[in-house]
């Protein structure tokens, strides 16, 4: 299991330098003089020196990017010209946002997406799959800012049920805070909720077939233990592998959900920086992302070969 | 029968008096509540607003106030500064200042102040812009400025008083320097920034040691930033905010069509528009010939590209300015649809159908309206031959003393402030070669703009120059303006004063919300 652990985490180590070497390249290709792009044309003379040189822009490439890199494992990620702040520090005020926001709806997604793919293989062929399973097509198939637009509208513009933007974390306001979270945490978990459903469905429908389940059957057991200790169970290997998936969508796929719902986390911020041409700040967050999205990705796959030993030995 | 008659007047009274009431009650400023603007930006430099442009300055409005604000007439009047006076020789400005202000950090505002913020300008980039006349300037008193020039010009005032009379707090400047007071709010105003994120949004409360008795009305104003213009229409849309700054022109037009009021005075919001020029080196050029010139903005149907151009929000105009502005002369006749007028005209000038070829230039994104312009002007029988070119190549070819012919689309410049685009030496837009500006007196009349004594001379010069440069000399055809910075209001807030007067203003501390 060690060495298991050992080889995952130098691959890991090799993406986010091929990563790392991505993010930093993206300032490379802008056209013209970075800073100008940056700051704008009226900038002074002088202004523009400085923050060339405080940016590194004045050394050769490898040196800027070496530097960089060194700076990032120091875990100093720069500053954002926008924001007039350290990166590190916007980042640990967004990150909780966007966790917050995708945890949930990951959590989300697997606990229905489990549900509804037990129910429709169990009822297979009945009415009850075929709705599911045509719902969870339309879910797959249907863009999440769409979700967004819809879902606004009738419950926040008609309606008035629910907020149409903002965020609170729960433990400052839990009530605003779930009131807040239905919309943006339905559109997150729409597409996750559809995938799991019909994984699920085809993993059960396999395993419901096995030995152990006909003898579980035979010896009495009632069908609903059956059901969840046996077929569920065991069918929740490849849902497993997709939860690093989900997470992942979920925390970088969250910039559209957030710029609908005018929800300030790492999305946001990213696509501020984008619109605002801060470089530093794309460039840091890209790579952060990137890193915990190769965190997550050890993770399942630790998780994985743990309840899989298979996996581990070849 | 007489009975029946009195108590049906008195009914009749009664009934007149409770309409009236209501109304009235209506109109009398209510205290209490907060109003909530979604604004689409993420601000970065509202502590020191007048580096940021338009929207900076207009989110900072209610912490920070200016030496004055301009009046219904485009006139400006005194704000913080209660009185300016210009002496007989107009060579010292002397600017009398309301007693009593304090910044919101609780130091005075007084003519050491005002001189302070003008230092900071002036060490911040805007000395040649705006004080490139200013000899000197000194606190002659607690509360008087005076200024001394070494020449008159009309933006004297404006330069001093509006664009760089933004009453930042000189002490808080000193405490954290420029990249500090980029996100620190100390001014005088009816509201006192408690809170600022850069993402999220800025939240004002009452300043309740505010100069003026009374005021402000509200408890305090929030400001929203929003990125995608979608969610500042549904943040709108609820209710989740009573004001919506600077939509989109397609916006404009969904809100209005759903009812809701917009806040802004065309005149205010709308520098620039939509136009043609002609520059002509060449003498034996069509339009080097008036009757050319006219027949070709004779030939443009303006109401039509309006219409088609201008997402339903423009209007038309024939001069360089916006109709209701300071600087838009309504006896300019102009050249109104007249497709008639426009082949005699062209007849006049000894071109029969098809003989007279002009070129147009257009930047590739303007293909549409290349083609409806040209198909107009077909229509009347101008040969039109299309070139597509850089803005910065057709402006060295108009710039440089080459004989050089074109006719090509431009962003008119509508004010005063921006004439120079047009009228400057060199300018930046171009009519320079079409005639000779300074023989037709044009020059002269617009330097007059720039440096008359009084504003009913000024006033009268810009009057001239429009009839001048339109009427008589047809140097340009201004078609349409798109308005840019509208805002919309539910109904519910009142004497905002937004983009009234101007683009950046309203009036935080008379604003209020009614039940």
């Amino acid at each position: 299991m060690g060495r298991f652990i050992l080889k995952r985490l130098w691959q890991t180590l090799i993406i986010l330098l091929l990563v790392s070497v991505v993010a930093f390249m993206l300032i490379q290709f802008i056209p013209g003089d970075p800073v100008y792009v940056m700051l704008g044309e009226n900038i002074s003379k002088e202004y523009h020196d400085t923050v060339y040189e405080s940016m590194g822009l004045n050394q050769p490439l490898t040196t800027q990017y070496f530097n960089w890199l060194g700076n990032m494992l120091r875990g100093d990620m720069g500053y954002s010209y926008h924001f007039r702040k350290n990166v590190n520090q916007l980042i640990a005020s967004r990150l909780p946002v966007t966790l917050t926001l995708g945890i949930i709806s990951a959590v989300v997604s697997v606990v229905l997406g489990v549900f509804f793919g037990a129910v429709t293989a169990v009822k297979r062929g009945t009415a009850t799959d075929t709705t599911l399973t045509v719902l969870a097509n339309i879910g797959l198939a249907t863009p999440s800012f769409w979700i967004a637009v819809l879902l606004v509208y009738i419950f926040s513009v008609k309606l008035g049920w629910l907020p149409a933007v903002g965020f609170t974390l729960p433990w400052v306001n839990f009530q605003k805070s779930i009131r807040q979270m239905i919309l943006p945490v339905i559109c997150m978990s729409m597409g996750g909720v559809a995938s799991y459903t019909r994984q699920m469905r085809s993993s059960m429908l396999e395993v419901i077939h096995q030995d152990y389940v006909r003898t579980a059957r035979s010896k009495g057991l009632p069908e609903n233990k059956v059901i969840w200790r046996y077929a569920v169970k065991n069918s929740l290997i490849p849902i497993l592998t997709m939860a690093s998936t989900t997470l992942r969508g979920c925390i970088g796929g969250s910039a559209i959900i957030e710029t609908m719902f005018n929800i300030v986390g790492m999305g946001q911020i990213m696509v501020i920086a984008i619109n605002y041409c801060d470089y530093q700040l794309l460039q840091s967050s890209l790579f952060f992302m990137a890193g915990i999205t190769c965190l997550c990705n050890l993770i399942v796959d630790i998780a994985y070969a743990y309840a899989d030993p298979r996996i581990r030995l070849e | 029968m007489k009975a029946i008659s009195r108590i049906l007047a008195l009914v009749l009274v009664l009934a007149m008096a409770l309409a009236i009431v209501p109304a009235t009650a209506e109109e009398a400023p209510q205290r209490g509540g907060t109003v909530t603007i979604a604004f689409p930006a993420s601000l970065t430099n509202i502590g020191f607003p007048v580096a940021g442009g338009v929207q900076p300055l207009w989110a900072s409005k209610p912490a920070i106030e200016m030496l004055a604000r301009y009046d219904e007439n485009g006139q400006i009047k005194g704000w913080l500064a209660k009185e300016i006076l210009v002496d007989s020789d107009n060579l010292e400005v002397t600017l009398k200042l309301q007693e009593g202000v304090k910044y919101h950090d609780g130091t005075p505002f007084n003519a050491q102040a005002v001189c302070d913020v003008w230092q900071i300008y002036i060490d911040n980039g805007s000395a040649s812009a705006y004080f490139g006349n200013v000899d000197s300037f000194e606190a002659a008193g607690e509360y008087e400025v005076k200024v001394k020039l070494n020449e008159w010009r009309t933006s004297t005032v404006g330069n001093l008083c509006i664009e760089c009379g933004v009453m930042i707090s000189p002490t808080e400047f000193k405490r954290v320097g420029l990249e500090g007071i980029y996100g620190s709010v100390v001014g005088t105003g009816p509201f006192k920034m408690s809170r600022y994120d850069i993402a999220e949004g800025i939240e004002y409360v009452r300043n309740e040691d505010y100069w003026i008795e009374g005021q402000p009305y509200l408890d305090g104003i929030n400001i929203l930033f929003f990125t995608e213009e979608s969610t500042g229409e549904n943040i709108f849309n609820t209710g989740d905010a009573q004001v919506i700054f600077g939509v989109s022109a397609n916006l404009a037009r969904r809100l209005e069509r759903n009812g809701f009021e917009k806040i802004c005075n065309n005149a205010c919001i709308s520098p620039t528009m939509t136009g043609i020029y002609f520059a002509s080196g060449n003498q034996d050029d069509p339009i080097s010939k008036l009757e050319v010139r006219q027949a070709f903005s004779y030939a443009l149907d303006k109401q039509a590209l309006c219409d088609t151009f201008a997402s339903g929000v423009g209007f038309v105009s024939e001069q360089l300015a916006i109709p209701g502005s300071k600087e838009y002369n309504p006896d300019v006749k102009g050249y109104p649809y007249d497709p008639e007028k426009a082949k005699a005209k062209l007849q006049e000038a000894g071109y029969g159908p098809g003989e007279c070829t002009i070129t147009l230039y257009y930047q590739p994104v303007n293909e549409d309206m290349f083609v409806a312009v040209k198909g107009m002007l077909e229509k009347v029988g101008f040969n039109v031959v299309g070139d597509t070119r850089t803005g910065n190549v057709s402006r060295n070819m108009v710039g440089t003393t080459d004989p050089w012919t074109c006719c090509a689309f431009f962003w008119a410049p509508t004010t005063v402030e921006t004439w120079h685009l047009f009228f400057g030496n060199p300018p930046i837009v171009y009519a320079i070669n079409t005639i000779d500006m300074e023989a037709a007196g044009i020059f002269d009349c617009y330097n007059r703009c720039l440096t008359s004594k009084t504003a009913e001379e000024q006033k009268a010069a810009m009057m001239e120059l429009q009839v001048l440069c339109t009427d008589e000399y047809c140097l340009y055809t201004p078609m349409f303006d798109t308005p840019a910075l509208i805002n919309f209001s539910d109904g519910t807030v009142r004497d905002h004063g937004m983009a009234q007067t101007w683009v950046c203003e309203w009036t935080p501390e008379a604003m209020w919300l009614a039940q």
